[in-house]
């Protein structure tokens, strides 16, 4: 599994969030919290099902919370 | 640490300790005579032990993997690593198979003109053990720096 791409601002929106725990949004979404640390970290790029998990959780669109670089062609 | 990269530690562990000790109980029970490898009694023993020991390691592992919990331990993540681990363990197989076909090549220069069966399935099921180490391994990567 190579390092994304994909940004994103989950852990500034779990900060405006009452500064929501990361256990707190796993189990939320569904997943471990290894998996939060590593999509905040960037280093796992989620499915759209639990993209779109997240997104709704912090009352957001998908692209408000990821983002991907324009400038890349591969 | 969480609970699927334990059960990888574990077996990873446990496949060593299999592996290692088939390869070191192998070659006193290997001789050669008259050009052909052949194997004494114990070798099948060995074998059966190793494939017992390899299952009952492996099924342990995946009975705690799949034992319901009240929070979420396994996930999306979790599945693409066992399926990235998995395809990693296959080619280390096969590079084990490739290799052992050529290294034969060795065999036949050292005076070895044949090998009986036994001793092939004994090579094939330390080549499988040594993969499923290769396997557990790359799982553990996956969860510690990847």
């Amino acid at each position: 599994m190579a390092k994304t791409k994909l940004t994103n601002t989950i852990r500034t929106e779990r900060f405006m969030a009452n500064e929501m725990t990361q256990a707190d949004l796993a189990k939320r979404v569904g997943v471990t919290r290894q998996t939060i640390l590593a999509i905040e970290a960037g280093r796992y790029s989620p499915s759209l099902e639990v993209a779109f998990k997240i997104a709704r959780i912090f009352g957001k669109r998908v692209d408000d919370i990821f983002d991907y670089p324009e400038d890349i062609t591969e | 640490m969480p609970k699927q990269e334990k059960i990888a530690w574990i077996l990873g562990i446990g496949s060593l300790l299999i592996a290692s000790h088939m390869a070191m109980e192998l070659p006193g029970l290997l001789h050669v005579e008259n050009g052909l490898v052949t194997s004494h009694d114990g070798l099948m023993r060995l074998c059966l032990k190793v494939i017992i020991a390899g299952i009952m390691f492996e099924s342990i592992g995946e009975f705690i993997r799949r034992r319901p919990s009240d929070e979420v331990d396994t996930d999306e993540r979790d599945e693409e690593i066992r399926a990235t681990a998995d395809r990693f363990g296959l080619w280390v197989f096969a590079a084990l198979v490739t290799s052992s076909i050529f290294s034969l090549t060795g065999w036949q220069m050292a005076g070895v003109t044949s090998v009986e069966i036994p001793t092939m399935a004994a090579s094939l099921i330390l080549m499988m053990v040594t993969s499923n180490i290769g396997r557990h391994i790359a799982e553990i990567y996956h969860y510690r720096i990847a």
